[in-house]
Protein backbone atom coordinates (compact mmCIF):
# COMPACT_ATOMS: atom_id res chain seq x y z
CA UNK A 1 0.00 0.00 0.00
CA UNK A 2 1.03 3.40 -0.61
CA UNK A 3 2.57 5.80 2.03
CA UNK A 4 0.03 8.75 2.05
CA UNK A 5 1.24 12.18 1.32
CA UNK A 6 2.49 14.37 4.58
CA UNK A 7 -0.12 16.52 6.01
CA UNK A 8 -0.44 19.94 6.32
CA UNK A 9 -0.35 21.69 9.68
CA UNK A 10 -4.49 22.23 9.28
CA UNK A 11 -5.33 18.99 7.83
CA UNK A 12 -2.79 17.01 10.38
CA UNK A 13 -4.59 18.38 13.24
CA UNK A 14 -8.13 18.61 11.91
CA UNK A 15 -8.08 14.47 11.31
CA UNK A 16 -6.36 14.60 15.28
CA UNK A 17 -8.96 16.05 16.87
CA UNK A 18 -11.83 13.65 15.31
CA UNK A 19 -9.23 10.91 16.14
CA UNK A 20 -11.11 10.67 19.72
CA UNK A 21 -14.58 10.86 18.25
CA UNK A 22 -17.18 12.80 16.20
CA UNK A 23 -16.87 16.76 16.19
CA UNK A 24 -18.67 19.57 15.11
CA UNK A 25 -16.93 22.92 14.01
CA UNK A 26 -16.38 24.91 16.98
CA UNK A 27 -15.57 21.63 18.81
CA UNK A 28 -12.68 20.83 15.99
CA UNK A 29 -11.86 24.39 16.49
CA UNK A 30 -11.27 24.60 20.17
CA UNK A 31 -9.70 20.95 20.04
CA UNK A 32 -6.94 22.27 17.17
CA UNK A 33 -6.18 25.30 19.63
CA UNK A 34 -6.05 23.32 22.35
CA UNK A 35 -3.49 19.82 20.60
CA UNK A 36 -1.29 22.58 19.00
CA UNK A 37 -0.70 24.79 22.01
CA UNK A 38 -2.21 27.91 20.15
CA UNK A 39 0.84 27.79 17.64
CA UNK A 40 -1.88 26.49 14.35
CA UNK A 41 -3.93 29.55 14.26
CA UNK A 42 -6.76 28.49 11.70
CA UNK A 43 -10.37 30.68 11.49
CA UNK A 44 -13.29 29.67 10.34
CA UNK A 45 -12.76 29.94 6.65
CA UNK A 46 -9.55 28.03 6.65
CA UNK A 47 -10.89 25.23 9.04
CA UNK A 48 -13.85 24.87 6.33
CA UNK A 49 -11.67 25.20 3.14
CA UNK A 50 -9.60 22.27 4.77
CA UNK A 51 -12.91 20.36 5.62
CA UNK A 52 -13.87 20.86 2.39
CA UNK A 53 -10.69 19.44 0.58
CA UNK A 54 -10.43 16.40 3.20
CA UNK A 55 -14.04 15.21 2.28
CA UNK A 56 -13.26 15.47 -1.15
CA UNK A 57 -10.23 13.74 -0.55
CA UNK A 58 -11.90 10.97 1.76
CA UNK A 59 -10.31 11.54 5.23
CA UNK A 60 -13.25 11.89 6.70
CA UNK A 61 -17.28 12.38 6.49
CA UNK A 62 -20.25 14.05 7.57
CA UNK A 63 -21.93 12.18 10.74
CA UNK A 64 -25.16 13.99 10.47
CA UNK A 65 -26.73 16.74 12.18
CA UNK A 66 -27.80 16.86 15.68
CA UNK A 67 -27.96 19.42 18.81
CA UNK A 68 -24.72 19.62 21.01
CA UNK A 69 -26.20 19.57 24.52
CA UNK A 70 -23.47 21.78 26.45
CA UNK A 71 -24.37 24.60 23.64
CA UNK A 72 -28.08 25.48 22.64
CA UNK A 73 -30.71 23.66 21.06
CA UNK A 74 -29.16 24.53 17.77
CA UNK A 75 -28.74 21.59 15.33
CA UNK A 76 -25.12 21.20 13.99
CA UNK A 77 -22.80 18.94 11.57
CA UNK A 78 -20.84 16.95 12.91
CA UNK A 79 -17.77 15.01 11.37
CA UNK A 80 -16.26 11.81 11.44
CA UNK A 81 -12.66 10.66 10.42
CA UNK A 82 -12.44 7.75 8.35
CA UNK A 83 -10.43 4.94 7.89
CA UNK A 84 -8.39 6.65 5.15
CA UNK A 85 -8.36 9.67 7.29
CA UNK A 86 -7.03 7.40 10.07
CA UNK A 87 -3.89 5.83 7.56
CA UNK A 88 -3.24 9.27 6.73
CA UNK A 89 -2.98 10.15 10.65
CA UNK A 90 -1.03 6.91 11.28
CA UNK A 91 1.21 7.54 8.87
CA UNK A 92 2.27 11.13 9.47
CA UNK A 93 2.60 10.18 13.25
CA UNK A 94 5.42 7.50 12.18
CA UNK A 95 7.03 10.10 10.09
CA UNK A 96 7.25 11.86 13.49
CA UNK A 97 8.67 9.50 15.73
CA UNK A 98 10.89 8.48 13.44
CA UNK A 99 12.12 11.81 12.88
CA UNK A 100 12.35 12.37 16.99
CA UNK A 101 14.08 9.11 16.94
CA UNK A 102 17.03 10.29 14.42
CA UNK A 103 16.99 13.71 16.22
CA UNK A 104 17.53 11.56 19.59
CA UNK A 105 20.44 9.51 17.83
CA UNK A 106 22.37 12.19 16.55
CA UNK A 107 21.95 14.18 19.96
CA UNK A 108 20.38 16.81 18.12
CA UNK A 109 17.36 16.98 21.25
CA UNK A 110 18.75 19.91 23.42
CA UNK A 111 19.96 18.57 26.98
CA UNK A 112 19.57 14.91 25.85
CA UNK A 113 23.01 13.31 24.88
CA UNK A 114 22.70 11.23 21.13
CA UNK A 115 22.38 7.03 21.65
CA UNK A 116 25.82 5.58 22.43
CA UNK A 117 27.15 8.25 23.70
CA UNK A 118 25.15 8.25 27.07
CA UNK B 1 -33.22 43.97 29.47
CA UNK B 2 -30.59 41.01 31.18
CA UNK B 3 -26.65 40.01 30.38
CA UNK B 4 -27.86 37.27 28.89
CA UNK B 5 -29.83 39.13 26.00
CA UNK B 6 -27.88 42.00 25.44
CA UNK B 7 -24.97 39.32 24.63
CA UNK B 8 -27.52 37.32 22.52
CA UNK B 9 -28.33 40.43 20.81
CA UNK B 10 -24.48 41.31 20.37
CA UNK B 11 -23.97 38.00 19.00
CA UNK B 12 -26.37 38.39 16.38
CA UNK B 13 -25.54 41.91 15.00
CA UNK B 14 -21.73 40.41 15.21
CA UNK B 15 -23.56 37.36 12.98
CA UNK B 16 -24.89 40.09 11.06
CA UNK B 17 -21.51 41.38 9.93
CA UNK B 18 -20.02 37.57 9.53
CA UNK B 19 -22.59 37.08 7.05
CA UNK B 20 -21.88 39.95 5.33
CA UNK B 21 -18.30 38.68 4.71
CA UNK B 22 -19.33 35.38 3.60
CA UNK B 23 -20.34 37.12 0.14
CA UNK B 24 -16.84 36.61 -0.42
CA UNK B 25 -16.88 33.21 -0.66
CA UNK B 26 -17.65 31.91 -4.37
CA UNK B 27 -21.33 31.01 -4.07
CA UNK B 28 -20.67 27.06 -4.29
CA UNK B 29 -18.85 27.40 -1.49
CA UNK B 30 -21.17 29.57 0.56
CA UNK B 31 -24.36 27.45 -0.05
CA UNK B 32 -22.29 24.04 1.16
CA UNK B 33 -20.46 25.54 4.21
CA UNK B 34 -22.32 29.31 4.51
CA UNK B 35 -24.81 27.99 7.25
CA UNK B 36 -21.78 25.92 9.02
CA UNK B 37 -20.25 28.55 9.33
CA UNK B 38 -21.73 31.03 10.53
CA UNK B 39 -22.95 28.50 13.14
CA UNK B 40 -19.46 28.13 14.00
CA UNK B 41 -18.78 31.87 14.07
CA UNK B 42 -21.74 32.84 17.05
CA UNK B 43 -20.68 29.74 18.82
CA UNK B 44 -16.75 30.89 19.06
CA UNK B 45 -17.95 34.81 19.19
CA UNK B 46 -20.14 33.76 22.19
CA UNK B 47 -17.15 31.62 23.99
CA UNK B 48 -15.17 35.14 23.28
CA UNK B 49 -17.37 37.28 24.73
CA UNK B 50 -17.46 35.55 27.93
CA UNK B 51 -13.81 35.14 28.05
CA UNK B 52 -14.11 39.56 27.53
CA UNK B 53 -11.66 39.01 24.51
CA UNK B 54 -13.85 40.65 21.78
CA UNK B 55 -12.40 43.49 20.55
CA UNK B 56 -10.61 44.32 17.27
CA UNK B 57 -7.83 42.09 17.70
CA UNK B 58 -10.87 39.43 17.11
CA UNK B 59 -12.40 41.42 14.33
CA UNK B 60 -8.89 41.66 12.23
CA UNK B 61 -8.45 37.79 12.62
CA UNK B 62 -12.05 37.01 11.29
CA UNK B 63 -11.70 39.48 8.40
CA UNK B 64 -8.25 38.67 8.03
CA UNK B 65 -8.96 34.72 7.68
CA UNK B 66 -12.06 35.79 5.62
CA UNK B 67 -10.05 37.30 2.87
CA UNK B 68 -7.18 34.70 2.82
CA UNK B 69 -9.33 31.71 2.97
CA UNK B 70 -11.85 33.50 0.29
CA UNK B 71 -9.27 34.02 -2.20
CA UNK B 72 -8.08 30.55 -1.98
CA UNK B 73 -11.54 29.00 -2.38
CA UNK B 74 -11.86 31.21 -5.36
CA UNK B 75 -9.10 30.33 -6.84
CA UNK B 76 -9.60 26.98 -6.60
CA UNK B 77 -13.01 27.04 -8.41
CA UNK B 78 -11.07 29.34 -11.17
CA UNK B 79 -9.05 26.24 -11.56
CA UNK B 80 -11.39 23.56 -11.63
CA UNK B 81 -13.81 25.40 -13.70
CA UNK B 82 -10.74 25.41 -16.44
CA UNK B 83 -11.40 29.21 -17.51
CA UNK B 84 -7.45 29.61 -16.59
CA UNK B 85 -6.49 26.91 -18.97
CA UNK B 86 -9.05 27.52 -21.90
CA UNK B 87 -7.27 30.95 -22.12
CA UNK B 88 -3.71 30.13 -21.72
CA UNK B 89 -3.98 27.60 -24.64
CA UNK B 90 -6.25 30.25 -26.89
CA UNK B 91 -3.58 32.57 -25.79
CA UNK B 92 -0.75 30.27 -27.20
CA UNK B 93 -2.84 28.64 -30.13
CA UNK B 94 -3.73 32.22 -31.59
CA UNK B 95 -0.05 33.51 -30.97
CA UNK B 96 1.07 30.64 -32.65
CA UNK B 97 -1.04 31.39 -35.67
CA UNK B 98 0.06 34.73 -36.00
CA UNK B 99 3.73 33.75 -35.58
CA UNK B 100 3.17 31.15 -38.28
CA UNK B 101 1.38 32.88 -41.27
CA UNK B 102 1.27 36.62 -40.86
CA UNK B 103 4.67 36.93 -39.68
CA UNK B 104 6.29 33.65 -40.73
CA UNK B 105 5.14 32.38 -44.12
CA UNK B 106 3.18 35.59 -45.88
CA UNK B 107 5.96 37.65 -44.81
CA UNK B 108 8.75 35.35 -46.10
CA UNK B 109 6.87 35.03 -49.36
CA UNK B 110 6.69 38.61 -49.69
CA UNK B 111 10.88 38.97 -48.75
CA UNK B 112 11.14 36.56 -51.77
CA UNK B 113 9.09 37.97 -54.21
CA UNK B 114 10.17 41.44 -53.04
CA UNK B 115 6.78 42.49 -52.75
CA UNK B 116 7.06 46.42 -51.71
CA UNK B 117 4.45 46.29 -48.89
CA UNK B 118 5.79 46.17 -45.32
CA UNK B 119 2.45 46.44 -43.32
CA UNK B 120 2.49 45.12 -39.97
CA UNK B 121 5.12 42.28 -40.70
CA UNK B 122 7.91 42.38 -38.60
CA UNK B 123 10.17 41.15 -40.41
CA UNK B 124 10.01 43.07 -43.69
CA UNK B 125 11.55 46.70 -41.67
CA UNK B 126 14.44 44.56 -41.00
CA UNK B 127 17.82 44.81 -43.48
CA UNK B 128 17.10 42.17 -46.73
CA UNK B 129 19.40 39.88 -45.19
CA UNK B 130 17.90 39.53 -41.85
CA UNK B 131 14.47 39.09 -43.29
CA UNK B 132 14.76 35.41 -44.23
CA UNK B 133 15.80 33.83 -41.19
CA UNK B 134 13.61 36.37 -38.69
CA UNK B 135 10.63 34.53 -40.97
CA UNK B 136 12.07 31.28 -40.25
CA UNK B 137 12.18 31.63 -36.95
CA UNK B 138 8.40 33.14 -37.00
CA UNK B 139 7.92 29.87 -38.41
CA UNK B 140 9.51 27.78 -36.07
CA UNK B 141 8.28 29.51 -33.08
CA UNK B 142 4.80 29.44 -34.44
CA UNK B 143 4.71 26.07 -35.12
CA UNK B 144 5.82 24.65 -31.78
CA UNK B 145 3.50 26.76 -30.01
CA UNK B 146 0.37 25.23 -32.45
CA UNK B 147 2.33 22.13 -31.42
CA UNK B 148 1.68 22.71 -27.82
CA UNK B 149 -1.18 24.54 -27.87
CA UNK B 150 -3.05 21.55 -29.58
CA UNK B 151 -1.88 18.89 -27.77
CA UNK B 152 -2.82 20.39 -24.90
CA UNK B 153 -6.16 20.63 -26.47
CA UNK B 154 -6.17 16.96 -27.01
CA UNK B 155 -4.74 15.54 -23.94
CA UNK B 156 -7.80 17.16 -22.18
CA UNK B 157 -9.97 15.97 -25.08
CA UNK B 158 -9.02 11.95 -23.55
CA UNK B 159 -11.12 12.99 -20.45
CA UNK B 160 -13.98 13.83 -21.94
CA UNK B 161 -14.68 10.52 -23.88
CA UNK B 162 -17.60 11.76 -26.76
CA UNK B 163 -15.65 14.82 -27.64
CA UNK B 164 -11.94 13.36 -27.67
CA UNK B 165 -13.39 10.21 -29.47
CA UNK B 166 -14.91 12.36 -32.54
CA UNK B 167 -11.49 14.39 -33.06
CA UNK B 168 -9.39 11.10 -32.67
CA UNK B 169 -11.66 9.58 -35.47
CA UNK B 170 -11.56 12.47 -37.68
CA UNK B 171 -8.12 12.44 -37.75
CA UNK B 172 -7.65 8.93 -38.44
CA UNK B 173 -9.69 9.35 -41.61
Amino acid sequence: MDTPMPLTPAVFYILLALATGERHGYEIMKQVKRDANGRVKMGNGTMYGSLKRMLADGLITEAGDRIDPDLDDERRRYYRITDAGRNALNAEMQRYLETAALLRERGLIAGIPAEGHA
Amino acid sequence: MNDTDRGDTATERAARRYAALLRLYPAEHRRTFGDQMLRTFKDQYRDMQTQGEIGLSFWLAVIGDAIRSSMKERAMALKASRIVDAVVVTTIISLGNILLFPQGIVALLFSIFHVDVRSWFVALYLPQPYQVPVCLVSITLGLTQLYAGWSIVLKQCTQWDSVGDAIRARWQK
